[in-house]
Order: structure tokens, then sequence, then C-alpha cells
């Protein structure tokens, strides 16, 4: 019988790419495939049967397949791409090293790395999975065939646990919340969210707060940076960065969200749409990257970052009820691009037929 | 972005949406230019430690961030000015002995975190080494406080003292005077002297 083992970088409570490869290993225990996943850094909460990526290495059979995530440059690629063994390969995209040369070398370097390991994965991978269309484009640059596009296993039962009940005091206190989920990073440019609230409060709602939840690990500069703009705009008051964060609290925000913005110019899939749709909380996005392709027919997608006209249009996306009313509807039909049921038979579509006949037919 | 792309993509109201867009003037306030202020950061590591208020030796000049020989210059010269200097001047005599525990624990921890948050940004720094440096600066002005406090009081004491010695002065010469009139008598009248 072949095995799967997942190999990943680093496995944590409540990152996408985790969630993923959690996922796919619920998934091949249902249909009875025996499976594992070694990872380098092993940061889940709680006893776990992650394996050590050494000790995972020699364990490793001729026989088994293996997926590979793969969002980071680093040495584990290149002994993936030398494996004699049947693999397939899930891109979860890797940020243009552009984005980190002026705060942080090493993210540069490591993104600069990931991208030549992916290249050369190109030939010796038995499938290649991504999560967007806009990584698919990418990959069948560097030559993968037909990579199969499958959207990102989102966790929507973990969102319907409680929220942290202080937080949600707090901030349901009568006043606008603004929104956005996402690491402090330069591709996600946090400055331009700042500028359109910036706006949207001196034309349209005084007392409005923004909450930008997201940590700043490894791009602490960038954060720094964030921290004076937001200064020298005179918001110190009304913008919250909250630095690393519990699930929790980042269920009490959504909860309390009026309107979630993001300015990110760079996105593989962006799954902090998909939790916004999921709490029916209106987004305005930029159009750049894979984040179109994942707001669907729902959201407000500007074709440029204008900060002003920004501001105006969320001003009405959050005082329109009408309007609030019939998008509600959109982003719950949207969701169903990302059913659980749905994107596990997917999976499971691509990973069948390289299992033997026996474990297909499980 | 694509060239003649309508400025709003929204399914349930695009017509209405694009007029809001197209109805609002542009922001009179230059959100690129107020974000690359922000963007400060220099290399100087002279400029970052005499900000600290340590000082440095002679080369302390501009280094480039992104080179590991710079990097090694910069470390050994950062050791090389907590070493000389070992702590901040003001540090060297504050009011408390806890006070001055707190000092040299903030500032060891303040020259830490500009090095590597400046020069070593590829280094994570975390949000203790912030705390730090603005526990620092309070200490510090905590510090320069008492110092002006201590420095008006000796101000004070002087002046008192320097008034206590122009009176004993004042005194002394009165005295002086006195005996000087004392002994011209004396010498005028010796019999009275004698007698007395």
């Amino acid at each position: 019988m072949r095995k799967v083992w997942q190999f990943l970088s680093t496995i944590s409570d409540g990152d996408a790419v985790s969630n993923e490869c959690l996922a796919i290993a619920s998934l091949l225990s249902e249909k009875g495939v025996t499976n594992k996943i070694g990872a380098r850094y092993n940061h889940l909460r709680g006893t776990n049967d992650v394996k050590k990526f050494e000790k995972a290495k020699r364990e490793l059979a001729p026989e088994d397949l293996v997926l590979f995530h793969l969002s980071v440059g680093e040495e584990m690629n290149d002994w993936f791409s030398d494996l004699p063994n049947k693999k397939v390969i899930i891109y979860h995209n890797i940020t243009p090293a552009s984005f980190f040369r002026r705060y942080n070398s090493k993210l540069a370097e490591s993104a600069e790395q990931g991208r030549r390991q992916l290249a050369r994965m190109a030939s010796c991978v038995d499938a290649a999975v991504t999560v967007s269309s806009f990584n698919a484009r990418e990959l069948e640059e560097m030559g993968f065939p037909k990579p199969s596009v499958i959207p990102i296993l989102v966790p929507f039962s973990d969102y319907r646990t409680a929220p942290d009940k202080q937080r949600m005091a707090e901030l349901n206190d009568g006043r606008t919340n603004i929104l956005f989920v996402g690491r402090l990073a330069p591709n996600k440019c946090q400055e331009d969210i700042v500028s359109v609230f910036s706006e949207y409060v001196k034309h349209y709602d005084p007392t409005a707060r923004l909450i930008l939840a997201g940590s700043s690990s490894g791009t602490e500069y960038y954060a720094e940076r964030v921290k004076k703009y937001v200064e020298a705009l005179g918001l110190s008051e009304q913008v919250i960065l909250t630095g690393h964060t519990s699930f929790a609290e980042i269920l009490a925000f959504y909860q309390s969200a009026k309107a979630f913005v993001i300015m990110s110019e760079h996105e593989g899939f962006c799954v902090p749409i998909v939790e916004a749709f999921f709490f029916g909380v209106p987004v305005l996005a930029c159009d750049f990257a894979a984040i179109g392709e994942t707001m669907g027919n729902a959201g407000v997608l500007l074709s440029e970052k204008d900060p002003a006209k920004a501001a105006a249009v969320l001003a009405e996306m959050v005082r329109n009820e009408d309007w609030r009313e019939q998008e509600k509807a959109r982003m719950k039909q949207e969701l169903g691009r990302f059913d659980e049921e749905k994107v596990k038979e997917r999976i499971w579509e691509v990973l069948s037929p390289l299992l033997g006949d026996k474990e297909a037919d499980a | 972005m694509a060239e003649g792309k309508p400025f709003i993509k929204n399914a349930v109201w695009q017509e209405r949406l694009e007029k809001i867009a197209q109805e609002t003037k542009p922001s009179e306030i230059d959100y690129k230019k107020i974000f690359e202020e922000t963007d400060n950061f220099s290399g100087n590591a002279a400029a970052i430690l005499e900000e600290l208020g340590v000082q440095t030796g002679e080369g302390m000049g501009e280094y480039d961030c992104t080179s590991d020989k710079s990097l090694e210059k910069v470390s050994d010269y950062l050791a090389h000015a907590i070493q000389i200097e070992n702590i901040i001047a003001t540090t060297h005599n504050p009011p408390t002995s806890a006070l001055r525990r707190k000092l040299k624990t903030a500032f060891l921890k303040v020259v830490c975190w500009p090095s590597r948050r400046y020069l070593y940004p590829q280094i994570a720094y975390n949000e203790d080494m912030v705390r730090a440096s603005r526990e620092m600066l309070i200490l510090l002005a905590k510090v320069n406080r008492s110092e002006r406090v201590a420095a008006e009081k000796a101000k004070k004491d002087l002046k008192e003292v320097q008034k206590q010695m122009i009176r004993l002065q004042t005194r002394i010469e009165e005295l002086e005077g006195k005996l000087a009139d004392s002994e011209k008598k004396t010498q005028a009248n010796p019999e009275t002297e004698e007698k007395a």
C-alpha cells in the first residue's frame, strides 16, 4: 500500500499552508490512506504526530507518495526535487523578493531561492496543484504541465467558535470598525489602507477605527514605518496595530467589522477575503495578483489606488444598508466555491490516480 | 493595472459606485510623500549611538547595512563603544542604585535594539526591545530631571554659602576694623592700656 507523506517548512496553528496540510491529512485518513507529515519547524500547540524533517526523511520509503507544500525558499525544496518518489507539488505562492529587499535581506534571499527551486521542480513532479489561476499562470510560465487549480481548504468550522469577549465589548462601542487581517508586510501595503482610512475619517466618519491585525515578525522595520505613518497622519488614537493576536481576537475583529479593506499588491490567494465573506463583512480591494479571482462576483474591486475615491466608495459600503444586504447575498453565494467537501473531492481527484487502485477505490 | 479598466468592479451597484468615485475630488494630502518620509533609516551607526548619548570613536561613519563586512565592523565598533564608554554618562551618578541598575539594563537592551533593528534588519527584534528603548528615554529624562533639580539646589546652596561668606567676610572686616581701632587707641594712650 502506498503511504502519503506531506512535507512543509513550518507547521503552525492558524496559517493557511498549515491548515491546508492538516485538512489534506484528515481527507487522506477519511479515505483510509496511511499518511504522515514532516516539517522542519513544528510550532503546533499540544501533542501532534508531525515528524521532524530529518526523522521523516529516514522513514520515507521509495514507494511513498510525497506531497510538498511550497511557500518559501529553503534547502528542503532541493531535497524534494531530487527524490525518486512519485511526487506532487502544492504551490502556495512565493512573494516576490522585490517587496522585501528594503526590509529584510534574508526574506528577499529566501524568496529568490524559492523561485529558483520552484523552476527546477517543473520537470520532476508528477502533478502540480495550486490555489489560484494566478499561481497556475506562474507555474505554467516555469514549465509545469497543466497545474490543477483547487482553492485552499478554509477551516470554516473554526470560525464558528466563540470570539474573545473582552475584545468584542471593546469594539462594539458604536464606532465604525474597518478591518484588515494579515501580516504587516510590504506586499500587503498596509500604508495604503491607512491612507484610505485617513480620507474616510476626514470626510465621512471622524470617530471610525481601523484595525490592522497581524504580526510583523521578519518585517519589523516596515511595521515601524507604518506606525510612524499613522502617527504622522494624527491617527494614533484611531488605528490599532494589534501585532500577533489570538484566533479568538481575530474572530472578534471580524464580528465587529463594518468593512474589510485590502490594498495588497501581491497575494497568491488571500484567505482573509474568504473569512470576511464568511462573516458577512463587505470587502473593498484593489485588483492585484489573485485578489480579483478570490473575490469572484462579491466585494468591490478598484482598478487603481486613489485614497479619496476609495474612501468615498467605502463610506457608501458602510452606510448603505440596501447595498449591504445585496452584498451579503453575493458573499454567501461566493462561499460556495470554497465548500470544504467540494474542495476535498477535487484534491482527491488529483491524488487518487497517484495512489494506486487500492487507495483510489477506498 | 490595465488601462481603460473601469475604476470599480462591483456586481451589485457598479454604476452607482462608479459615479460616487467620479464625483470625489482628489485628496489634498500627499500620502506617498508622508509615507516616504517615514523611511529615515540611514545605516549611520554613529548617529544612532549619538542619539542614545554614547560617544563614539573615529571611523563611525556611514555603513552599508547590506554588507556583511560592514556589519562586522559596526558590531566591533558597537562593542568598543560600549567597552570604552561603559554606559551613558548620565547613568554614572543616578540618584538611586535601583535607577542605576534599571538604566544599565535598559541601556544594554537599547544598544542591542538599534544594532539589530537598523544594522541587522534580517534579525528579528521583538517588542521588548522597542519597549526598552522607550523605557530608556523615560529613565534618561528622569535622570536629567533629577540632575537638574540637584544642580538647582546646589546653585541655591552655593548662593547661600556665598551670602554667608560675604556676611562672614563683612563681619571679619568689621572685627578687623575694631581690632585696628583698638590697637590704634592702645598706641595712642599706653597708660590707659596698662591701667586697664
